[in-house]
């Protein structure tokens, strides 16, 4: 006996002790040695679901929306990124109403400095003021731009858009102009010199060609949402008659500003 | 033999001493090969001992800051809307022509950061760059914070998920302290977890209940950017491989040899 059993023995204590507190606090399902961990990794896997994570799962009863949802610029946004967890809205028909848009788009769409320059984005303030941003847009199919304009010279290229835009060109052109021909596409699609065979009169007497496509608006649109006040048929500046029943809400899927 | 008290306890505490810093030694070269080779280059099959490999990209270069994940996540995952308490947050990343960097994480980027209060602090300065960058725990290959667990109340998956056992967790903040990443926290006497306790350590889960039904963590499902990718390094076809196919990664703190299972593309050595 002497020094060292008693040491020892604190240390067999100390061991002990520490030992029962393991047992007493750590988890129940561990032995001494034992790592298997299977019971709380099951409970963690169980866990009930906020975000349904099924967009297409929507197509059953939103159809149409979907439809035009996957065409367009937002087809990468998923419908719980803007309307929230859709679970509940799935087991028990909880609504996904959004109370305030604008601030939905502003977070995604504000310009800030630290955004990538592939976000397409505005400055808020300018581009809609007071007014709400689903005024304009349909946050199912945002873009509002019109036809992009031709890039490229025409010089011999005109009659030969397909060949190079067709579905198989080196550039092929969205899959709704399935069917569309070389003749029409600059109806749509402005080139600044771009003079229509229609509107040039043969003879002698020429008349100042009128370029095709729609005209560019040539002014701000602050405060102008209203289009057909000023250009109904009995506004002040009216749009020609084949426009009858055009609302303002279409006006700017052709008509591009400057 | 002849034991004297003295002799005794030289005895114990060269033979502790000794035992404690041999394993050191025996790590030593280790470390300095380590630090010798400046980027440790990152084994993707690291770590695939179970059947998947999940693996997490973090694409920096796409993020618009947008800060839906974290709210996605704090829904997900029932965690306390205050910003002191996140399992996965956005930072954002200024750096000015004269080389300094700050970063800042205004609300941790639950609200976004089209209204967030400009940063004073680099008010004035001319900017060169910025951009944002999204955290998350690294569910590390050597985590730190499993090491010092003292109850032993936290441990990694076989497929390679860090967990905590809420039931058996004392809440005595030892691996809020380890972890590099600051992905931990210590949920508040207001707050519930998922398990249904409170003042216990919780941490991001990759969504475990959701990537074992074959979904998506939250805040990659409502990323609408693709900044956040997730899938099994062992599928070819994952979005995560098919992410680090061509893009070397990086990830956070390599020198600390955690081996983080988050990788990072479009970041630079300023993020850590
Ligand atoms: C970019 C954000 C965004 C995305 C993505 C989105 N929505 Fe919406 N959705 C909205 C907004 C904003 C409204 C409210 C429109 C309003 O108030 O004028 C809305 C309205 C709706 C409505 C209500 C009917 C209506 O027109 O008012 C339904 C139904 C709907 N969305 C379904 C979907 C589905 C299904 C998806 C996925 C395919 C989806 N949404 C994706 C933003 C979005
Ligand atoms: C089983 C059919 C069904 C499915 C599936 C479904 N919805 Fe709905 N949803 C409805 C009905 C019915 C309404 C109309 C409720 C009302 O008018 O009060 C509705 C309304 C909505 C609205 C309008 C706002 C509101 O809640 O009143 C949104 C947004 C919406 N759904 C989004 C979604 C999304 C996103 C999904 C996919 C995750 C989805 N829905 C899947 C049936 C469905
Ligand atoms: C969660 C983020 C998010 C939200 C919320 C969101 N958007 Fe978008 N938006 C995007 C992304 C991403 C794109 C596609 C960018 C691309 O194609 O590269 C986009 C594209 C657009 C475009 C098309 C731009 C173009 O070049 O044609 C418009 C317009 C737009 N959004 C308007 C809105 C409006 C209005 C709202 C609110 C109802 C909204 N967005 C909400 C992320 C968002
Ligand atoms: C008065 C109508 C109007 C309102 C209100 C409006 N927009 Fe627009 N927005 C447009 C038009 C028109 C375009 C297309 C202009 C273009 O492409 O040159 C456009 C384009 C955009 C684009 C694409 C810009 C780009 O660079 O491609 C985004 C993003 C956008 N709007 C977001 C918003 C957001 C967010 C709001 C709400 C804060 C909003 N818009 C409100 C009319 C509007
Ligand atoms: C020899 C091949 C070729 C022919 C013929 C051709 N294009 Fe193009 N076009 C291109 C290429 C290549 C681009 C892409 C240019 C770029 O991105 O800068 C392009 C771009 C465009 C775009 C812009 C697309 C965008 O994304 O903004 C339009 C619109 C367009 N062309 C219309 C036409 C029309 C109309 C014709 C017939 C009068 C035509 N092109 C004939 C090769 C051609
Ligand atoms: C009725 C009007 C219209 C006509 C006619 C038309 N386009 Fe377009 N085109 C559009 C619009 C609108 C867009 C942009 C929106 C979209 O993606 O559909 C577009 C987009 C394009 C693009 C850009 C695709 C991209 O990915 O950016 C090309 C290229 C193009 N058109 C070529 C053509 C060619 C070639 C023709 C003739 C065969 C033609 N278009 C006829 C309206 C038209
Ligand atoms: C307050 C009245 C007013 C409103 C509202 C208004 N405009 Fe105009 N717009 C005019 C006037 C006046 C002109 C003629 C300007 C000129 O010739 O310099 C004009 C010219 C145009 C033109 C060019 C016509 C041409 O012959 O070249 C287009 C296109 C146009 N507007 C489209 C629109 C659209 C689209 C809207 C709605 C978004 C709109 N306008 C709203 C007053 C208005
Ligand atoms: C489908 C494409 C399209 C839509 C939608 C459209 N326009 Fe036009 N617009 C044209 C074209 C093409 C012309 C020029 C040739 C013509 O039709 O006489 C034109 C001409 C005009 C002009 C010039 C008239 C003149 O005599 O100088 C005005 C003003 C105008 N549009 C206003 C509007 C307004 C306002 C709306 C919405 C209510 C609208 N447009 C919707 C295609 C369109």
């Amino acid at each position: 006996m002497g020094y060292p059993v008693r040491a020892l023995g604190v240390l067999v204590a100390v061991i002990a002790l520490f030992l029962v507190a393991k047992w007493v606090a750590g988890p129940a399902y561990l032995g001494l040695f034992d790592t298997d961990r299977s019971q709380n990794v099951e409970l963690w896997a169980s866990k009930p679901l906020q975000y349904a994570d099924v967009d297409r799962e929507c197509a059953s009863c939103h159809g149409e929306r979907v439809e035009t949802w996957q065409k367009a610029a937002h087809q990468n946004v998923s419908c719980e990124s803007c309307h929230g967890p859709a679970e509940s809205h799935l087991s028990s028909g909880v609504s996904l109403a959004i109370e305030e848009p604008a601030e939905l788009c502003i977070r995604c769409h504000a310009a800030l400095a630290s955004r990538p320059v592939s976000q397409p984005q505005v400055n808020v303030e300018e581009h809609a003021g007071p007014i709400a941003c689903t005024a304009c847009h349909n946050p199912h199919q945002p873009s509002l731009a019109g036809p992009p304009t031709v890039p490229h010279s025409l010089e011999g290229r005109e009659g030969w858009c397909t060949v190079c835009h067709g579905a198989t060109g080196v550039k092929p052109f969205p899959e709704d102009h399935a069917g569309r021909t070389s003749g029409v596409c600059l109806t749509c699609h402005q080139s600044p010199g771009y003079v229509s065979p229609i509107s040039t009169p043969t003879g002698p007497s020429v008349e100042p060609t009128q370029p095709a496509g729609p005209p560019i608006i040539p002014h701000s649109l602050e405060g102008r949402s209203e289009c057909t006040a000023c250009h109904g048929l009995t506004g002040f500046k009216p749009f020609p008659a084949d426009h009858a029943g055009r609302t303002k809400e279409v006006c700017l899927a052709c008509h591009n500003q400057q | 033999m002849d034991f004297t008290r003295r002799g005794f306890i030289k005895g114990v505490l060269g033979g502790v001493l000794g035992l404690a810093v041999l394993p050191a030694l025996l790590k030593a070269p280790g470390l300095y090969l380590r630090r010798a080779s400046a980027a440790p280059t990152i084994d993707l099959a690291d770590g695939g001992g179970g059947e998947r490999h999940w693996g997490f990209v973090v694409d920096a270069s796409r993020c618009i800051g947008c800060g839906l994940c974290v709210q996605a996540c704090k829904r997900e995952n029932n965690v306390v809307m205050e910003p002191e308490y996140n399992r996965t947050w956005v930072e954002r990343y200024v750096y000015t022509e004269e080389g300094e960097v700050f970063v800042d994480s205004p609300e941790a980027g639950i609200e976004g950061f089209a209204n967030a209060p400009a940063n004073l602090k680099y008010a004035g300065l001319d900017i060169d760059k910025s951009h944002f960058v999204p955290k998350l725990c690294n569910q590390c290959e050597n985590p730190p914070c499993v090491q010092v667990c003292p109850v032993g109340a936290t441990y990694k998956t076989e497929d390679g998920v860090v967990l905590v056992d809420q039931e058996h967790c004392i809440g005595c903040r030892y691996c809020i302290q380890a972890c590099p990443y600051g992905a931990r926290y210590l949920v508040p006497s207001g707050g519930v977890t998922p398990m249904g306790y409170s003042k216990v350590v919780d941490k991001c889960t990759w969504c475990y209940h959701r990537i074992t039904k074959g979904l998506r963590p939250a805040c990659v499902e409502v990323c609408p950017v693709g900044a956040r990718l997730f899938g099994d390094l062992h599928d070819p076809e994952s979005p995560v491989a098919v992410a680090l196919r061509d893009h070397p990664p990086a990830v956070l703190k390599p020198a600390l040899g955690t081996k983080p299972r988050v990788y990072y593309l479009g970041i630079d050595t300023e993020v850590r």
